[in-house]
């Protein structure tokens, strides 16, 4: 016994002396945080003095014309605290963005931003800051997440900044649909903390708790002009005012601070289910550009579909906890339910591990089918999103010939891994398509549509319950045959270049087919588009002669540089897709646009601050609408010791049976004595 | 013959009237703390204990001389330090001078008694309970990954498969340890233990806390972790943790073994 208590002190200093070499090489990773209302210094919220929350509104005003959208975004920063100030504010955009302007507004002073190189605009905010000069700096982050830094907003000061952006409006089915993003949900990441690239260090801003009001201001309002009568105008997530101003016009308009927490998503229709397509020019100074729309054909009756694989591959991290996986398990069981005994499927669950249904995919039997709902009924939503080990788990599943396999990612897309993603999907998705399906209140939209894209699928977005069985139907129509395949688009008459897209995709769903470039010379030939709808070849003409001139060609140069942009971003992630950073950066330099490796910065001349001090506040964000606490710090589970009390009262217990064991023992052995006393007698 | 006349200034009970004026800032620091809620009031079991297996009879007896060397050497180290050590520290000082007046023979199982009686958890929580719950992360670890799970350990936490079980606070092991302590004090001073059985008694009472904790641990993982087929709740971890403190106690006050089986060998001072 004495060498055993030797043993396990030795065991204890070898331990305790193992703990100390591994405390020292812990690194904590990039994350979000809760939002503590703390002052001082040592402390992550804003010292002394500071107004914690310098964000006092944000204004959207939109001008939709046929299918472009105009934005407008104004920022308003107050300082009611004792020091000055940095506001630092994460805020997403759309993904379709492409961001041309950045106005700062000090008093009555009205200052332009310039485009650098991101390094470079970087340094002169740094160097206005530092002079106390009052400055504003707008850095790409990702496609759809921004960030604004405004430097020396002095206590009593007014300053606004005001974004500016164009987007296409894409119709599905017939809908237009303009999306403003509301919140930048909290990401998962496991990069260290340490030495993170400064484009990741944005994941570590502070949230809101759930419930939790955020006093920010919210109003938005959009201008939708049609080329003929409107109908079905309505928004799903807010309950806006819509004022008609005739037939073809109406205004809708929304004020409500607790509405930022979910992307405002209006669509309306064109009398008739019609869709705004056609040829659309733009003639600039230098160069000219056109657009062309091209109205789907319908789909053709499913004659016979070849047996066909479904892989999901479901995010049950915590983020997912509450109505997203509930609305995932809702569509999963709509989907699986739809498979034809033919068909076969497997199921992969992922969190911070992974976990799949069956080693290779099983035939859709009802029983089978039974088995995976309720392995996906039992998920609660806890622990991190690894996602790329998921991904790269499910497309390494063992495939059968002769089956047309689909890949089905089901995710929020809290994660920051974005360009991983796209080039592990990209290089190992094979033959297969992938879908993407983006669940939530404010999704990753860059994530869902790049790894859509990147995987020849559609992404699919659910932001209520509801939308889920709508989803589901669409997604059963996009893989029963796609509407147009083999698309090839031809110019005749006329020169055209850089196109964009390259190379047209098979058309899975009920949108147009979007073509951009430029061309030179006379408005003269036209562009003809072929195809195969499955049951007969297509083609269609558009004609130069009756095209549409747009009075703005700056829309038109904008959105084509987007879109290139776009795609050197995709080939950027790919492994052999080389580097494509100069070239986004003359796109972005040449156009005026917002990129990763472009900003905005804007600066007052004067010198305003005089004193040394400056605090820098990070404007917290609501938590998105239905996501749960758990997203930003899901409860770890403990192991706590029970109460004093209950050990005293069990030490007793114990001390008394021992003391009662004693006692038996003692007649015992007293009564062996006497019994070998009498026998010795 | 008549016995030799004592001095009243010489007995015991004057020497522990002095002690105990010479405490009074240790008492009225003693009576804040119960009342502050910054520790549990539990160390009034400790002192009830003490207490009640106080000498009963020599009080108007002169002090053995080893003893009053004890008391005066303390009390000189207790005015020496009162005005550069916490009031945690000058408590123990002075209750070391107590306990050289007024032990009975087990004194040093009584004198523990008395020590356990003054707020420690709080404070050894403090400073000790980090170390302490790496100590048990890692041996946890250690556990589960010979049970061949890929567990790794990191500061307090225990991660495996992308979830997290927190060694925390209340996990450290250190009310277990009190709590066993003091029954263990107590049974030695019922029975008279000498040091070396006291002491004896006290390390395979801290072994066996030591053990139990990390152990239990490893339960409350697989808990955690649904490795069990138990659902996790309070109730369950009340559960465990009482089952294996249970048996720390019974391996620390092995009746066969331990230091209560055997007669007192040590005779009064």
């Amino acid at each position: 016994m004495k060498t055993a208590v030797t043993l396990f002190w030795i065991l204890f200093a070898g331990l305790s002396a193992a703990w100390s070499a591994e405390t020292t090489s812990g690194d904590r990773t990039l994350s979000p945080y809760f939002w503590v209302k703390t002052t001082g210094p040592g402390s992550d919220g804003p010292g002394v003095g500071a107004d914690p929350l310098p964000l006092k509104s944000t204004r959207v005003e939109a001008t939709i014309a046929g299918v472009f959208a105009d934005v407008k975004v104004t920022q308003h920063y107050a300082n009611t605290g004792t020091v000055p100030l940095e506001a630092v504010y994460v805020f997403p955009g759309s993904t379709r963005a492409a961001v041309h302007g950045l106005t700062l507004f000090v008093g009555d002073r009205r200052l332009e931003a310039k485009t650098k190189e991101r390094a470079e605009a970087r340094r002169t905010y740094e160097a206005a800051k530092s002079a106390g000069k009052t400055a504003s700096l707008l850095e790409q982050q990702r496609p759809n997440v921004f960030q604004m830094n405004v430097a020396n907003i002095l206590p009593g000061d007014d300053v606004s900044v005001e974004l500016r952006y164009t987007e296409l409006l894409v119709p599905d089915h017939g809908v237009y649909e303009f999306v403003y993003p509301g919140v930048v949900g909290p990401r998962y990441s496991n990069k260290p903390a340490p030495g993170a690239p400064p484009e990741d260090t944005w994941v570590q801003n502070p949230y809101l708790h759930k419930g939790e009001q955020d006093p920010t201001g919210y109003s938005l309002r959009v201008d939708v002009a049609g080329s003929m009568p409107l109908q079905d105008v309505r928004c799903r997530s807010h309950a806006p005012k819509v004022d008609y101003r005739g037939q073809n016009e109406a205004v809708v308009s929304l004020d409500d601070p607790a509405g930022a927490n979910r992307d405002f998503v209006l669509s309306y229709r064109l009398a008739g289910g019609a869709i705004q397509s056609g040829l659309f020019l733009g003639e600039g100074k230098d160069e000219k550009f056109f657009l062309l729309m091209v109205q789907p054909p319908a789909r053709p009756t499913l004659a016979q579909v070849p047996p066909r694989e479904f892989v999901f591959i479901l995010d049950v991290s915590g983020s997912m906890n509450g109505f997203p996986l509930q609305t995932a398990k809702g569509l999963i069981r709509e989907l699986l339910e739809s498979l034809r005994p033919q068909d076969s499927f497997n199921v992969l669950l992922f969190a911070g591990a992974s976990d799949l249904f069956s080693p290779s995919s099983v035939p859709a039997t009802p029983e089978a089918i039974r088995a995976a709902l309720q392995r996906i009924d039992e998920q609660q939503g806890s622990g991190g999103t690894e996602l790329l080990p998921a991904l790269k788990r499910a497309l390494s599943l063992p495939q059968s010939e002769g089956v047309s396999r689909s890949f089905v990612v089901i995710t929020d897309g809290y994660v920051d891994v974005e360009a991983e993603s796209f080039r592990l999907v990209r290089e190992n998705a094979g033959r297969a398509n992938l879908f993407a399906f983006g669940i939530g209140s404010s999704v990753n939209r860059f994530l869902i549509e790049g790894l859509a894209r990147s995987g020849q699928g559609e992404p699919f977005v659910v932001t209520d319950p509801e939308a889920g069985h709508e989803a589901a139907g669409r997604f059963r129509d996009y893989v029963s045959m796609p509407l147009l395949t083999g698309v090839r688009v031809k110019m005749e008459g006329f020169e055209a270049y850089d196109l964009e897209p390259g190379a047209c995709a098979d058309l899975l769903a009920e949108r147009p087919l979007i073509v951009m470039g430029k061309w030179r010379g006379e408005r003269t030939g036209h562009v003809v588009v072929t195809g195969n709808t499955g049951t007969a070849p297509y083609r269609s003409e558009h004609d130069m002669t009756t095209a549409t001139v747009l009075p703005d060609a700056g829309g038109l140069s904008r959105l084509w540089a987007r879109a290139r942009i776009a795609e050197l971003g995709d080939l950027e992630g790919a492994r052999d897709g080389g580097d494509q950073k100069a070239a986004i950066t003359q796109l972005g330099l040449t156009y005026n646009l917002l990129t990763k490796y472009t900003s905005f910065v804007a600066v007052d001349e004067i010198v305003r601050r005089s004193s040394p001090t400056l605090q820098t506040v990070k404007q917290p964000l609501p938590l998105p609408a239905g996501v749960e606490n758990s997203a930003v710090g899901y409860p770890v589970a403990a192991a706590p010791e029970p109460s004093t009390v209950a050990l005293v009262i069990v030490g007793l217990i114990v001390l008394l049976a021992a003391l009662w064991r004693n006692r038996r023992l003692k007649i015992q052995e007293a009564g062996q004595e006497s019994w070998g006393e009498t026998k010795t007698k | 013959m008549t016995a030799p006349r004592v001095s009243p200034v010489s007995t015991r009970l004057a020497i522990l009237a002095a002690v105990l004026l010479a405490g009074w800032p240790v008492l009225r620091w003693y009576g804040l703390r119960l009342g502050d809620g910054s520790d549990e009031p539990l160390g009034l079991l400790a002192l009830g204990a003490a207490l009640a297996f106080a000498p009963r009879a020599g009080w108007l007896e002169p002090l053995a001389e080893r003893r009053l060397h004890g008391v005066a050497l303390s009390l000189a180290a207790y005015s020496l330090a009162y005005a550069f050590v916490p009031p945690l520290l000058r408590a123990a000082i002075w209750v070391l001078a107590l306990a050289c007046c007024a032990a009975p023979k087990a004194a040093l199982a009584w004198s523990t008694l008395l020590a356990l009686s003054l707020p420690w958890v709080a404070t050894v929580q403090f400073y000790l309970g980090y170390p302490l719950r790496c100590v048990t992360t890692l041996a946890a670890a250690g556990i589960l990954r010979l049970c061949g799970l890929a567990v790794h350990a990191q500061g307090t936490v225990l991660g495996w498969a992308g979830e997290r079980v927190l060694i925390d606070a209340p996990c450290s092991g250190i009310q277990m340890a009190w709590t066993l302590l003091a029954i263990a004090a107590t049974t030695a001073v019922a029975r008279g233990a000498g040091a070396r059985e006291s002491l004896r008694l006290f390390r395979r009472a801290g072994t066996a806390v030591l053990a139990a904790n990390t152990v239990r641990a490893v339960a409350l993982f697989c808990v955690e972790m649904r490795l069990w087929p138990v659902a996790s709740s309070p109730g369950v971890h009340d559960a465990i943790g009482l089952t294996l403190f249970a048996l720390a106690a019974w391996a620390a006050l092995d009746w066969r073994r331990g230091v209560c089986a055997t007669a007192p060998r040590e005779a009064l001072p």
